[in-house]
């Protein structure tokens, strides 16, 4: 057999998802037939997944320097400056996902082991985990495949609580979308979020001391067994069908919290005796990847040997040991003085192998001056390759044609108020969240300011003594996404700004996850080029600290979302803003406070409904002309709202999306206190969609009229639109809606048709 | 006695409110130190005025949420000591390894009388965060050292379990009410077995239960989630949702002491009489 | 028309289980079984057409299994426990069932609401004990029982009899 035929033999045989050409490229880099052991090493490393061959050349058009940044994209996960207190300076470390794959068809451990992998990005900086939020977009819950979608809801939801509230992780919201476009791939985007004090930054590779004197590798966790094999090359491949879900991997909160503490301890051990060390998590590759990659950027070689690996399935191959993804493990790279005591940290003191069998912490591997990968088993080298090809990487430029959506617009808008607002807050999409919220710890840890649903980002004090509060909000409107996947990028930062800004907060970075269908179809990959400039677009004119560009620190991109038929989901882009406000408790939320105050209206509304709630529920239609970005009104309005909020004027504040005018006030309204309901009154007569339901973005604002008397110099932006009651209600001269009859079935609806299976009409 | 009391804090394998369960006893004028499960040595050595065993997960429920750590050997410390009457609180999970370490109500030494089983709410399974409301049984603010200050108001506080049902045996229904710490109740103070207002379908809308002496306390709610005021939700109703918007007009509300508190600092408050 | 039950595991190694048996390890070295296996049981009750209402309803509902995951038998036709290396083991199983279950009541609403032609299910833990050869099954099944029913800290583990029915279903492959 030629060696091309091996190798076509190989992929085959193997399920590998590298092509002929790079399995070719891979024999010429080691000179022979490559072993099991690299072939696995290289389709992970080569896949979509780790190497970004598809998007890297796209990606580059991100802004990702500020002079806040400590860290960009390349590590496992982004850092910022935060705050200085009490003599350190503590940064924000922030990192973003998919698992989408996984997820679709196994819920509950796709969606568990999506925070499993998020929270360990963030640890292995050193940092402690102090939030994380879920972006979620489901199948049409009451469309034909409704009861899959509803099912895959459900079983994420209890993935993410079972999993998050165990870790004592608090969760910061995120969001919860639904339509049809996800009713074969559904999308499970996670952030994860961490602060380090400055000088306590721990990096992903072996430092140089190693040059000097003898480092060794540490694997640290669960041991190794064979459920994650093949997982990396799972998420770059098509879902053809639901037998592919031996890559799916089995997540253990518990156990990853015993470790968390564990290695906390050892790191401040570290530190403590001035050690210099490399910690990196294992992920998509294994220890594979791990022990390549710490050795690859420290300018190293290592030698493993898989003999001393601790597993939990006998006579397991050499490149399933070696690759698989079982969750829940480290690599931890220390001079070899030293290990003995680090070993006794994880093993003594914390008994992990007593409260997992198998479990705990062994040195596998030890760092060589000569830059090679070699891995033995068995008396056997089974992998010897230069490092710097497993760290090199490929990239495809992948060809791209323009698929614009024409233009339609409906050919009768009616306004009924009353009707359409009840409309709107009964839709699956204006329903009320709190039923997911409800099975999510957001308080552990203590030091959760404002929840999911009390405005418009989650606000928390990370630092305990210091008054600095981060806002944390994701975003991603697929409507948007389906009819202008350029805007879909630009709105996805511009909401998740306005709604960081409305809490008070100022950006300070941003994070991307771009979900898309397959780059390999011109059209599609086009769709996801318009998205990547539309965040670039938006994050060059959104940063609101001097006149540098909104950072974008960490992120991921995830193709191959569709169906078995090809159907691409809805172009999504999803980003998140993370936010710091000086002095928290000047943060405000969105509940309506006193009557008589005025409800003043940032942003003039636009005629452009395209993809509006209002056109989706009420008249059935999804429209074509979606709200423009306007990048420097955008800004302007963000810092009036910030500078009320620093003012201490603005009694409450909420930003208009889904659902226009007319729902924000609702929301607001519905989210006053029980014993002291507020409504709103609107000035306006007109019965004009544009006015009450149009999304294009601004914000309400309460003030007391005094204030908005005092307001020197109003930009054009601004407006009364009405002002508070004591009646819950929202109303004008000409309608009303009394909340009340509604508030139940609002707060419910979710709960009724998800859990409940409530959808037999 | 220390002259500055000092709180144990138990870390099990899985424990997670352990810090902040912590801070507030520090917020509180005491000292606190946190012990991991095996360090039973460390903890007798050191010589706690009282214990709290804080929320979370101890072996992530498995079998039954607190089922297994009440079987840990520093459960053995803990145990003679609350039965030579030092303060004992446990939290949420803490309150799980209480009841089925058998330390409430304690009735007969050792034996397990109680049990915190699944919520049971028509149509909903699961964990549930939210916020609720209590009152303090009068017996109780007189003989529990957790609850000499919280006084005859109504206290909001998070819960968030999915095990959180107190259930007794049937011949011990009567009995049952003596042992009542804290109750569910309505933003007015009123009872009511329905959910939301009893979260789970607790037993006699059994928040949080004592021993006869009154020194061990468990209780689901979590005070150290509510200790300072800005934990508070924004539509907090009544008398602290008032006090909330106060201490917002006022400019203190970083420091300003929430319902919570009010438990950890009961507790400086009776070691201060004790003295 | 009599009540089915079917028994469901984990494809992979269960962590209750693994956890259960590591403390009774611990702290029951004297009396602790050789092997320790947990199952979710459901019992539809009354299905109207017999297996294959039960067959429909457990492919319709990734709930209650997952074939992904797990693997699920009837209970009549579950004979082998999965790891049987000595066939003179004594296997006992006990049933733990909570007296008040959400989770019940919600697919029984679920499944009447549907018409999935069942008037309920009801919804226990099995766990399978096995015992080395060399035991009588009276005196395994009395360790069993120790092992199970927890009535003090220092005694028994895996149900709390105040919130929870224990009970031995027939045993099916002595």
């Amino acid at each position: 057999m030629s060696l091309s035929d091996e190798l076509k033999e190989a992929i085959r045989h193997r399920s590998l998802a590298m092509t002929l050409e790079e399995a070719e490229k891979l024999a010429g880099y080691v000179g022979r037939m490559p072993t099991p052991l690299e072939l696995h090493l290289f389709d992970t490393m080569w896949s979509e997944h780790c190497s970004y061959k598809s998007s890297r050349s796209v990606l580059k058009l991100l802004p990702t320097h500020a002079s806040s940044v400590v860290v960009g994209p390349g590590e496992d996960a982004g850092i910022v400056k935060f705050a200085d207190h009490d003599g350190f300076s503590w940064d924000l470390v922030v990192a973003h996902e998919s698992h989408n794959h996984p997820s679709q068809v196994l819920p509950v451990e796709g969606a568990a082991t999506g925070i499993g992998g998020i929270v360990r990005d963030v640890y292995c900086m050193g940092a402690r985990v102090t939030g994380s939020l879920d972006l979620l977009r489901f199948g049409d819950p009451l469309g034909n495949s409704g009861e899959k979608s509803r099912a895959i809801c459900r079983g994420v939801v209890e993935g993410i609580w079972k999993y998050g509230n165990a870790l004592g992780v608090p969760n910061l919201g995120g969001d919860t979308r639904f339509h049809e476009g996800y009713d074969d791939n559904c999308l499970v985007n996670v952030v994860s979020l961490g602060f380090v004090r400055h000088d306590r930054i721990v990096h992903s590779f072996v430092p140089a001391e190693a040059h000097e004197e003898q480092y060794v590798l540490i694997l640290v966790g669960k041991p190794t067994d064979d459920t994650g094999f093949g997982g990396a090359t799972f998420a770059s491949a098509d879902l053809k069908d639901e037998s592919e879900k031996g890559a799916v991997q089995v997540a253990d909160p518990f156990l990853k919290r015993v470790l968390s503490e564990a290695n906390l301890n050892v790191l401040d051990f570290l530190f403590d005796r001035g050690i210099k060390f490399g910690f990196k998590d294992l992920g998509a590759g294994g220890i594979a990847c791990v022990t390549s990659e710490l050795a690859a950027h420290g300018n190293l070689g290592i030698e493993v040997n898989l003999d001393l690996v601790p597993v939990s399935i006998p006579d397991l191959p050499s490149e399933v040991i070696a690759c698989a993804e079982t969750q829940e493990r480290y690599g931890l790279a220390v001079p070899e003085w030293i290990s003995a005591e680090v070993l006794e940290i994880y093993n003594e003191k914390y008994e992990m192998p007593r409260l997992f069998p198998g479990a705990g912490a062994t040195v596998i591997g030890t760092f060589t001056g000569e830059p090679f990968y070699r891995v033995l088993h068995r008396g056997k080298e089974v992998a010897n390759t230069p490092v710097e090809y497993i760290t090199e990487g490929i990239v495809y430029d992948r060809n791209w044609e323009p698929s614009p959506v024409p233009v339609i617009e409906p050919d009768s808008r009616p306004c009924h108020p009353p009707l359409d607002l009840k409309r709107m807050l009964l839709s699956v999409d204006g329903a009320s969240r709190s039923p997911v919220w409800s099975y999510y710890d957001s308080e552990v840890q203590g030091i959760t300011h404002f929840r999911p649903g009390e405005a418009d980002a989650c606000v928390i004090v990370p630092i305990p003594g210091c008054r600095a509060g981060l806002a944390v909000s994701g975003d991603g409107n697929p409507w948007i996404g389906e009819l202008d996947p350029f805007l879909a990028g630009a709105h996805a930062v511009g909401e998740a700004v306005r709604n960081v800004v409305a809490t008070g907060a100022t950006p300070i970075a941003a994070t991307d996850c771009l979900n898309y269908g397959n780059p390999e179809k011109a059209d599609v990959f086009w769709q996801f080029r318009q998205g990547v400039e539309g965040i670039a677009a938006a994050c060059m004119e959104l940063g609101l600290e001097g006149e540098e560009p909104l950072p974008i620190v960490s992120g991921n991109v995830s193709f191959y979302n569709q169906s078995s038929k090809g159907g691409a989901v809805p172009p999504s882009p999803i980003v998140a803003v993370f936010g710091r406000i000086d002095d928290f408790t000047k943060s405000t939320d969105i509940s309506l406070k006193e009557p008589g105050n005025l409800i003043i209206l940032v942003g003039d509304r636009k005629d452009e409904l395209g993809g509006s709630l209002y056109y989706r529920t009420c008249i059935g239609h999804r429209g074509g002309r979606v709200p423009a970005f306007r990048g420097k009104l955008e800004r302007e309005m963000a810092r009036f709202v910030l500078a009320c909020c620093e003012a201490g004027i603005s009694r409450s504040v909420h930003d208009i999306s889904d659902g226009g005018m007319i729902l924000a006030a609702a929301e607001m309204a519905i989210a006053s206190r029980p014993d002291a309901r507020r409504g709103i009154v609107f000035d306006t007569e007109m019965l004009d969609p544009v006015i009450l339901y149009s999304e294009t973005p601004g914000y309400l604002i309460e003030m007391s009229r005094e204030s908005w008397d005092a307001i020197e110099n109003k930009p054009e932006f601004l407006s009364v639109a009405g002002r508070v009651t004591d009646e819950f209600r929202i109303a004008s001269s000409r309608w009303k809606m009394d909340l009340l009859e509604i508030l139940e079935d609002h707060t419910s609806r979710l709960d009724r048709i998800i859990w409940r299976e409530e959808v037999t009409e | 006695m220390k002259s500055v009391p000092l709180v144990a804090v138990i870390q099990f394998p899985g424990s997670n409110c352990e810090y902040e369960t912590k801070r507030g006893i520090l917020n509180s004028g005491m000292d606190s130190c946190i012990y991991r499960w095996n360090q039973c040595r460390e903890l007798r050595d050191s010589q706690p005025d009282a214990y709290v065993l804080p929320g979370g997960f101890s072996f992530q429920d498995r079998v039954r949420a607190g089922a297994v750590a009440a079987k840990e050997r520093i459960m053995d410390l803990v145990f003679s000591e609350a039965a030579g009457g030092k303060p004992v609180l446990g939290i949420c999970n803490g309150a799980q390894i209480l009841v089925e370490s058998g330390m409430v109500p304690g009735w007969e030494r050792g034996r397990i009388e109680s049990a915190l089983a699944a919520n049971h709410i028509s149509g909903r399974s699961g964990y549930l965060s939210r916020w609720v409301f209590l009152h303090v049984a009068a017996k109780a603010q007189q003989i529990c050292p957790w609850l000499g200050k919280t006084g005859n108001g109504i206290i909001p506080l998070p819960i968030a379990h999915a095990e959180g049902r107190f259930v007794f045996s049937e011949e011990n229904r009567e009995r049952a009410s003596s042992s009542a710490a804290l109750k569910y109740c309505d933003e007015k103070g009123i009872e009511s077995s329905d959910y939301p207002v009893n979260p789970n379908g607790s037993f006699l809308n059994l928040a949080g239960i004592m021993n006869d002496r009154g020194n061990v306390l468990a209780m689901m709610p979590h005070p150290e989630r509510a200790f300072w005021m800005w934990q508070l939700p924004p539509w907090i109703p009544g008398e602290w949702g008032d006090r909330r918007d106060q201490s917002l007009r006022s400019g203190s509300h970083a420091d300003t002491k929430g319902p919570g508190s009010l438990f950890f600092m009961s507790l400086a408050d009776h070691f201060r009489g004790e003295r | 028309m009599g009540n089915i039950s079917i028994i469901v595991r984990l494809k992979s190694p269960d962590p209750a289980a693994m956890t259960a048996m590591s403390t009774f390890r611990r702290i029951y070295p004297e009396t602790c079984p050789d092997s320790l296996e947990r199952y979710d049981y459901w019992c539809f009750l009354n299905p109207c057409l017999g297996r294959e209402t039960v067959s429909g309803i457990v492919s319709r509902y990734h709930d209650i299994v997952n074939p992904n995951k797990q693997t699920w038998s009837f209970i009549d036709e579950f004979s082998k426990p999965v790891d049987r290396s000595d066939d003179r083991m004594v296997w006992i199983d006990v049933r733990v069932t909570d007296r008040v279950d959400s989770v019940s009541e919600n697919w029984t609403a679920i499944l009447r609401r549907n018409r999935c032609e069942v008037e309920g299910v009801l919804c226990s833990v099995l766990w399978r004990f096995g015992f080395a050869s060399g035991i009588s099954f009276d005196n395994a099944r009395n360790r069993v029982l120790d092992l199970t029913v927890s009535t003090r800290r220092d005694h028994g583990l895996l149900a709390n009899p105040v919130s929870q029915k224990i009970d031995l279903p027939a045993p099916l492959l002595i």
